[in-house]
């Protein structure tokens, strides 16, 4: 009898502390469910301005003015939003020529980007006039293969970041293409290039594991996917873990529906580009609900 | 097992189960909604007006730069392979403006020249050519260089050359079969791959970009104190003075062997 009514008065004990804890909670949130918007872009390649007019391709399209007010928008309506560009913002008008990545980085600040990540053009005006524009983004700016300790960058680029929204923890990391051939040396200097499919396991690893990140996000400007066997967002997917979900560039790739690929653990891992010049936006909106916790006890209960 | 043993393990059971409901959110896959939005002023009625006006400024200063008119070209001019109208033009051009620089510099010549695909970003109008034009088909920082090789080397070049299918460049006539380049003609006479031989190229090709590991075995490097952009910008300027309009012409520089 006296065990019996212990049991009770723990269980009463118990349930107040789960009660308590989760009026607490609800307090936060009324819904069931959780929702986080990513918005994307990658390779804008300095198209401050819509394309003109006499463009075969892109008349009229694009332009930051443009971005910033559908970015706007978006914002109004969702609560939890969060703006990323999976590299290569810099190159390809004047504007870049003229005043090497100013007006880029002052506008993407601007409109609320969260992070960014490094790709092959952002080595044009060298690790100094990066390290110049520094100052002008409110963003992080994210590499997880790029060793940039021996150089002038060293401790300014993080290789992840986490963004806790709603209670939600979002970990992102940036990933980037073997310089050595494609970006001229003096440009990145004394930067180590280490393997992105290392970097990303361990990376992702961490966050979705160690930090207890919801959602894991991998900027990658490593390209779309190739012929040969060179590293893309296709080849890390599929042998990944812990990525939900890859924000590519590089290849210039249109993707009007994201790529959804199954990765080495069986799990659903999407896709993503928005081909380039600035011309479209991404947003992929990610759900989340409660994990039964009854499930837990139980399998806690007959281990006892 | 002891009453107080009992408890404890009870105890930690439901707040175990409190802090699961506390940080267990797991992303429903099968949820997941996407949407790509395409930028025009259909979907967006109208620009962001703060944005404009930072543009502002910066956009006075590169318009009044880059309205000038500096060439006009009797036609379109654009991007083919294995040879095309616009690969022909700027090749031919860097050749003349990079051997003047290397002559001026170096007081040697060079007999080639090799451009990168890549680094021709757009194509020249038919018409009135602006800075802008020449901006948006070479937007890149590249500088000319002149590379001394072995014929060895160049033979490699070449077949590079040929696996690419094609590249823009002046100087020689070569054809491809099966990714490999045939009947190499270097000026009036066949590649001698005991000769050295020089060639104008940019910095970004000398550092190995397509793949181009030929130029690592350099036996003189000359760096041009021009960029590709300027050389060009300079050519055209130079045609206009002349009262010259910009012509192309295709010429079987490169071809496929039946």
């Amino acid at each position: 009898m006296k065990s019996r009514n212990l049991i009770i008065k723990t269980l009463l004990i118990g349930f107040i502390i789960i009660g308590i804890s989760a009026s607490a909670f609800n307090h936060a949130s009324e819904n069931k469910y959780k929702k986080i918007t990513i918005l994307y872009t990658n390779d804008t390649h300095s198209r401050i301005e819509p394309f003109t007019s006499t463009d075969k391709k892109f008349a009229n399209l694009g332009g930051y003015a443009r971005r910033a007010a559908l970015i706007k928008q978006i914002r109004s309506e969702e609560k939890n939003v969060l703006l990323f560009d999976a590299g290569d913002a810099l190159q390809g008008t004047p504007y870049y020529n003229f005043y090497h990545g100013e007006l880029e980085y002052k506008l993407m600040s601007l409109m609320g980007y969260t992070a960014i990540d490094i790709g092959n053009h952002e080595f044009d005006g060298g690790l100094e006039g990066l390290n110049k524009l520094l100052p002008l983004a409110t963003f992080d700016i994210l590499s997880a293969n790029y060793d940039f300790s021996e150089t002038i960058l060293k401790d300014k680029i993080k290789p992840f970041a986490i963004y806790t929204v709603d209670g939600i923890k979002v970990g992102v990391f940036g990933l980037g293409l073997a310089l050595n051939g494609l970006v001229f040396p003096n440009n990145y200097g004394k930067t180590k290039y280490l393997n992105p499919l290392e970097k990303a396991a361990e990376t992702a690893y961490f966050l979705k594991k160690t930090e207890k990140c919801n959602l894991v996000i991998c900027l990658s400007h490593l390209g779309f996917s190739y012929k040969d066997d060179q590293i893309s967002d296709v080849v890390l997917a599929k042998q990944s873990k812990n990525i939900d979900l890859i924000i590519g560039g590089h290849t210039h790739t249109f993707l009007d529906k994201p790529c959804v690929i199954k990765n080495s653990d069986n799990e659903d891992v999407v896709i993503t580009q928005t081909g380039w010049g600035g011309t479209r936006l991404g947003r992929v909106d990610f759900y989340f609900a409660k994990n039964s916790a009854v499930k837990f006890v139980k399998v806690e209960a007959k281990k006892k | 097992m002891t009453n107080k043993k009992l408890v404890f393990s009870l105890l930690i059971f439901v707040l175990g189960l409190s802090s699961a409901c506390k940080t267990h959110w797991v992303v429903l896959h099968d949820k997941t909604e996407n949407k790509v939005i395409i930028l025009d002023t259909i979907n967006i009625k109208q620009d962001d007006a703060q944005i404009l006006e930072i543009i502002k400024p910066y956009k006075a200063k590169i318009d009044s730069e880059m309205s000038e008119i500096i060439a006009y070209s009797e036609t379109n001019l654009y991007k083919d392979e294995p040879e095309g109208l616009l690969n022909n033009f700027v090749a031919d051009l860097i050749f003349q403006k990079g051997n003047e620089y290397l002559k001026k510099e170096y007081k040697t010549s060079a007999s080639i020249c090799l451009l990168n695909s890549g680094g021709l970003r757009s194509g020249l109008p038919k018409g009135a050519i602006t800075i802008e034009n020449v901006y948006e088909l070479m937007p890149f920082e590249n500088v000319l260089v002149a590379i001394q090789i072995s014929g060895n080397d160049v033979k490699a070049m070449m077949n590079r050359i040929a696996k690419k299918g094609g590249m823009p460049e002046s100087g020689f006539v070569m054809g491809i079969k099966s990714d490999t380049a045939q009947n190499i003609m270097i000026g009036n006479s066949a590649l001698d791959i005991s000769k050295n031989y020089t060639i104008i190229t940019s910095d970004y090709l000398i550092a190995g970009g397509d793949d181009m590991t030929c130029f690592a075995n350099a036996i003189a490097t000359y760096p041009l104190s021009i960029k590709v952009r300027d050389a060009i910008i300079e050519y055209l300027r130079e045609q206009t003075k002349k009262n010259l309009t910009i012509n192309s012409k295709l010429d079987k520089r490169i071809y496929y062997e039946k």
